[in-house]
C-alpha cells in the first residue's frame, strides 16, 4: 500500500485578468523531503505558494496538504501547514517573547503545553538570547529565525517556504540551511522557493521547475540532471600533456564540445561506458599522465537555464 | 498531562481570553502614545484640581463644573485618541499582511475585530481607572449625584465603543485596494474629530438633560431608545470589519442577512416597547401601535435597503469553501439557503425579509390590541418595501447577466446610483425638453424616483395607480430572477447531497 504524498498539488491554475500566473501544475511532496521551487520572477511562485497556504483561490484544480482539500477545507489544511512569507513585518512595542506567545494563543496552544512549545522553538531557532528585544529591533537573519520559529509554533508537517534566504548574509544563510536539514530529517516536508539556487542544491532533494506558470520539470534533482543532460560530461585532470590530451581528444569519435577550463580537460561523450573506458585507456597510451577521470553531473543552475528560456509574463 | 501538571485555573482562564486582546493591551501599554496620553491625563486633574481648590467657596456648583470639565478631558481620549490607536493598529495589521497570517492561525476574523474592540475597552477602564479619584472627587463636592455619574458614564462608554467600532471598520477596509485607503482614514479622521469636538460643546447639556430625565424616572425608557441604535451600529461596525478580513471566498454574506433580519426584529420591539412606555404614561404624543409599527417598518427598509441589494448582487455561485459547510440535512440546507451567499439565494432572501416585514405590521396590531395600521401608513410601508424589491431584482437580473466571476459583483451594484440618476434626472429633462415647466403632478416616468413617488404616496390622492405600477414592477422584478432564485435553492440542495455522499 502507497501512503499519501505529504502536498499534492493537482491541475492547479490561476489566472489574473488575461495573465496566466499558474497554469495546469502538479507536483507532489513527500514527508522528509525539501523541494525546491524555482522559476524566473512572475513565474507563478508566489501564487501557487499563496493558494497552497489558502491566501488564494485556484481557477482550476486542487491541493491536498496532509490529505486536506486547500479549497473545500481551508481550515484542516492550514493546521498542517506552516506558511513564511517572503516577508516579516513585525509588531511595534512588542519583545520577540510576547510576540512568540501571542501566536502560540492565536494557534491554539494552552497552558504549559504553550510554554513548551515556544521554549522548543526557541531553542531550535536559537533565539534564546534575543526573548526580551522587540520585534522591530532584530537583524534580517534574526527576524527570519523569529519568522520561522512562529511558523513552527502549531507543528505543521509542510512548510511552505517563499524566498527565505532572501537578504542574508553567507553565515545567517547556511545556519538557515542547517535549520532546514534538521526540520526534514524531523519528517518535515519543505517546499522552498529562493533564487539563490547554490544554496537549494546543496539543500533539496527534489525541485519543480515552473515558467510561464507552466510546470517545466518536477522530480529529484539527480534524475532531471539525467533528463536534461543528454550526453555525459566528463572532467580529466592531468598532470602533464594538457595540449596534447586536447589534441588527442579532438581526433577521438563519440567525443564532442573539448575545452579546457581552469587548467583541467572537459567533453562531452556519447556512447557507452565500454567506449569510455576504452578511450581512458587509449590517453593513457598516448601517454597523458591522468591523474583524475570522472563524470560531471548537472548543477541545478545548469538544469534551470537548460528547461528555462527566461521567458517573463 | 498528569494531575500533578495541570494547568491552574488562572492559566486556564488566561487562555480563554483572545490573544488579539492580550497583544493589543501589550502594545498599547508599551507604547510612547499611552505614556504621553496618560501624562497629560494626570497633568489635566491637576489642573481642574488646582482651579477648583482656588475657589474661595466651595458650592455644589463647583461640584458641577468640577464633572463637566473631567469629562471634557476624558472625551478627547475615549472619543479620539483611543479609536483612532484602534484604526492604525488594524490599519497597519491589513496593510503589512499580517492578517492574512493570523487567518491561517485558529483566529477568526469576528475574533480579531473583537479582540480590537475589547482592548479598545480595557483602554477605556484604564483611562478611568486614572480619571477616577477626580470623579470622585465630584460626588464629594456635591455637585453631582452617584445615577447622574453613572448614566453619564455608562453614556461614554457607550458612545467610546461606537467610536472604536467605526475606527476599526474603517481599518479593516483598508485592505481593499489603494484608493480605498484614503477614503477609512478621512472617515476616521473627520468622523472622530467630529464626534469629540460635539460631544464637548453639548457637554453641559447632556449633564443637564441627564439630571432632568433621572429626576423624571424615564432613564430607562431614553437610554435604550438612544443606545440601542448605537449598540445596533456597533454590531454593524463589527460585522463591516470583519467581513473586509474574511478570505474574499469566505461566506462572508449570511452574517449581514441575519443581521438584516435581527435588524427588523430590533425596531419591531422597539415600537412595541415604545407603544407600551407611551401608552402607560398616556403621553400627549401617543402614537397608535399601526402608526408606530408601520413606521418603524418603514423607516428599517430605508436603513436596510442595502442589505437585499448588495445580497441580490453577489457572485451566483457558492465557492467551494462555502459549499462544504453547507448543512447535510437536506431540510435545514433548504431552510438556510436564503441566509447563504449567491444572487439568486439573495433576491430568495428579499422576498422573505418584505413579507416578514408586511406580515408583521398585519399581525402585530390584533395581537398586540392595539390599533391597525391606516390604509396611507399600509400604502407607504408596502411602497418602501416594493422599492426595495424593484432596484434589488433589476441589479440581481444585470448581475446573472454578467458572468459567474466574483469581481463582477461592484458592475451590477452600479446600477442602483444609475436607476437613481436616472430615475430622478431623465423625467426632468423630459419634462422640460416637452415644455411642460416645472413638475407639478406625478406620472409614470416617475416610477423609479423613489423620493419623489414616496412623498407623492403620502401626499396625493392617485395613490391607486402609483401603487398598480409599483406592484406590476416588482412581479416584474421577481419574475426576471425566478430561475436564479430556483438554481440558487438547488445549487444548496446539490452540496448538502455531495457532502452527504463524501461523509458516507
Amino acid at each position: 500500500m502507497t501512503s499519501k504524498p505529504l502536498l499534492s498539488v493537482r491541475s492547479l491554475s490561476r489566472s489574473f485578468g488575461k495573465v496566466k500566473a499558474v497554469s495546469d501544475v502538479s507536483f507532489d511532496v513527500e514527508r522528509g523531503q525539501i523541494f525546491g521551487f524555482i522559476g524566473p520572477n512572475g513565474a507563478g511562485k508566489t501564487t501557487t505558494m499563496r493558494i497552497l497556504a489558502t491566501l488564494d483561490l485556484p481557477d482550476a484544480g486542487d491541493a491536498w496538504v496532509g490529505g486536506h482539500s486547500v479549497l473545500e477545507a481551508p481550515r484542516l489544511a492550514c493546521q498542517q501547514l506552516g506558511f513564511m512569507a517572503d516577508r516579516f513585518i513585525p509588531y511595534a512595542n512588542l519583545p520577540v517573547a510576547e510576540f512568540l506567545d501571542f501566536m502560540a494563543r492565536a494557534y491554539g496552544l494552552r497552558g504549559r503545553t504553550r510554554t513548551r512549545t515556544i521554549a522548543s522553538v526557541v531553542d531550535f531557532c536559537g533565539l534564546d538570547e534575543f526573548l526580551s528585544r522587540p520585534t522591530t529591533g532584530l537583524s534580517k537573519g534574526m527576524a527570519q529565525r523569529l519568522h520561522l520559529a512562529k511558523t513552527l509554533l502549531h507543528d505543521p508537517g509542510l512548510l511552505v517556504l517563499d524566498e527565505p534566504a532572501a537578504g542574508l548574509d553567507p553565515r545567517a544563510r547556511v545556519e538557515f540551511r542547517d535549520l532546514l536539514r534538521e526540520l526534514a530529517a524531523a519528517g518535515k516536508g519543505i517546499l522552498i522557493s529562493s533564487h539563490l539556487l547554490s544554496e537549494l542544491s546543496e539543500s533539496c532533494d527534489g525541485v519543480v521547475v515552473i515558467e510561464q506558470g507552466q510546470l517545466v520539470v518536477t522530480g529529484s534533482i539527480d534524475d532531471i540532471a539525467r533528463q536534461v543532460q543528454a550526453h555525459n560530461a566528463i572532467l580529466v585532470r592531468v598532470q602533464s600533456g594538457l595540449e596534447a590530451a586536447e589534441r588527442f581528444m579532438l581526433t577521438q569519435p563519440h567525443v564532442r564540445e573539448v575545452l579546457i577550463r581552469d587548467g583541467r580537460l572537459g567533453f562531452e561523450f556519447d556512447a557507452d561506458d565500454d567506449a569510455l573506458a576504452e578511450l581512458l585507456a587509449r590517453l593513457i597510451g598516448e601517454g597523458v599522465r591522468v591523474s583524475e577521470f570522472r563524470h560531471v553531473e548537472a548543477s541545478l543552475e545548469e538544469i534551470f537555464l537548460r528547461t528555462t528560456d527566461g521567458r517573463l509574463q | 498531562m498528569s494531575a500533578a501538571e495541570k494547568d491552574s485555573l488562572t492559566t486556564r482562564l488566561g487562555d480563554r481570553v483572545n490573544p488579539i486582546l492580550i497583544r493589543e493591551v501589550h502594545q498599547a501599554l508599551n507604547g510612547r502614545g499611552f505614556l504621553v496620553t496618560a501624562g497629560l491625563a494626570l497633568l489635566s486633574i491637576v489642573v481642574i484640581a488646582l482651579i477648583v481648590a482656588a475657589e474661595d467657596d466651595i458650592s455644589p456648583r463647583e461640584g458641577e463644573f468640577f464633572f463637566t470639565s473631567t469629562l471634557m478631558a476624558l472625551v478627547p481620549i475615549l472619543f479620539f485618541i483611543v479609536p483612532f490607536q484602534a484604526f492604525l493598529s488594524m490599519r497597519a495589521e491589513v496593510g503589512g499582511g499580517t492578517v492574512e497570517h493570523l487567518l491561517m492561525s485558529r483566529l477568526t476574523p469576528g475574533a480579531i475585530v473583537r479582540g480590537k474592540l475589547i482592548a479598545a475597552t480595557v483602554q477605556f477602564v484604564v483611562y478611568m481607572a486614572i480619571f477616577s479619584p477626580l470623579i470622585a472627587m465630584t460626588f464629594l463636592l456635591r455637585g453631582v449625584d452617584v445615577p447622574t455619574i453613572v448614566v453619564m458614564l455608562t453614556l461614554a462608554f457607550i458612545l467610546a465603543l461606537g467610536s472604536s467600532a467605526v475606527a476599526v471598520a474603517c481599518g479593516a477596509l483598508c485592505r481593499w485596494k489603494s484608493f480605498f485607503k484614503v477614503i477609512p482614514f478621512g472617515i476616521v479622521l473627520l468622523g472622530l474629530g467630529w464626534v469629540t469636538g460635539g460631544s464637548m460643546v453639548i457637554l453641559e447639556d447632556i449633564v443637564r438633560e441627564t439630571r432632568s430625565a433621572l429626576a423624571e424616572e424615564d432613564t430607562l425608557h431614553w437610554m435604550s431608545m438612544m443606545l440601542t441604535p448605537v449598540l445596533v451600529g456597533v454590531i454593524l461596525c463589527a460585522l463591516i470589519g470583519a467581513s473586509a478580513l474574511a478570505h474574499p471566498y469566505a461566506n462572508r454574506s449570511t452574517a449581514f442577512r441575519v443581521f438584516a433580519l435581527l435588524g427588523l426584529l430590533i425596531s419591531l420591539g422597539m415600537a412595541l416597547y415604545n407603544y407600551d412606555h407611551q401608552a402607560a404614561r398616556s403621553l400627549r404624543y401617543y402614537l397608535d401601535l399601526g402608526a408606530q409599527l408601520s413606521t418603524a417598518i418603514t423607516l428599517t427598509a430605508v436603513c436596510l435597503c442595502l442589505f437585499p441589494f448588495f445580497a441580490a448582487t453577489e457572485a451566483p455561485r457558492l465557492t467551494p469553501r462555502v459549499a462544504n459547510s453547507v448543512p447535510r440535512n437536506p431540510l435545514l440546507a433548504f431552510l438556510v439557503a436564503p441566509l447563504l451567499p449567491g444572487a439568486g439565494r439573495g433576491m430568495v432572501f428579499t422576498l422573505l425579509l418584505t413579507t416578514l416585514a408586511l406580515t408583521a405590521l398585519y399581525v402585530l396590531p390584533n395581537w398586540w390590541d392595539g390599533d391597525p395600521a391606516t390604509a396611507e401608513a399600509w400604502r407607504v410601508t408596502t411602497a418602501t418595501w416594493l422599492y426595495v424589491i424593484i432596484f434589488a431584482g433589476v441589479a440581481g437580473f444585470v448581475r446573472n447577466l454578467l458572468g459567474p466571476q466574483p469581481n463582477r459583483n461592484w458592475f451590477a451594484r452600479g446600477v442602483l446610483p444609475a436607476m437613481l440618476f436616472l430615475g430622478v434626472i431623465l423625467p426632468l429633462i423630459f419634462s422640460a425638453v416637452g415644455g411642460r415647466g416645472p413638475v407639478r403632478s406625478w406620472s409614470v416616468l416617475y416610477i423609479f424616483n423613489p423620493f419623489y413617488t414616496l412623498s407623492r404616496v403620502v401626499r396625493w390622492r392617485m395613490e391607486g395607480e402609483i401603487m398598480v405600477w409599483l406592484w406590476g414592477l416588482a412581479v416584474l422584478a421577481v419574475l426576471l430572477n425566478v430561475v436564479p432564485m430556483v438554481r440558487g435553492v438547488l445549487e444548496v440542495l446539490a452540496a448538502a447531497k455531495a457532502r452527504r455522499g463524501r461523509a458516507a
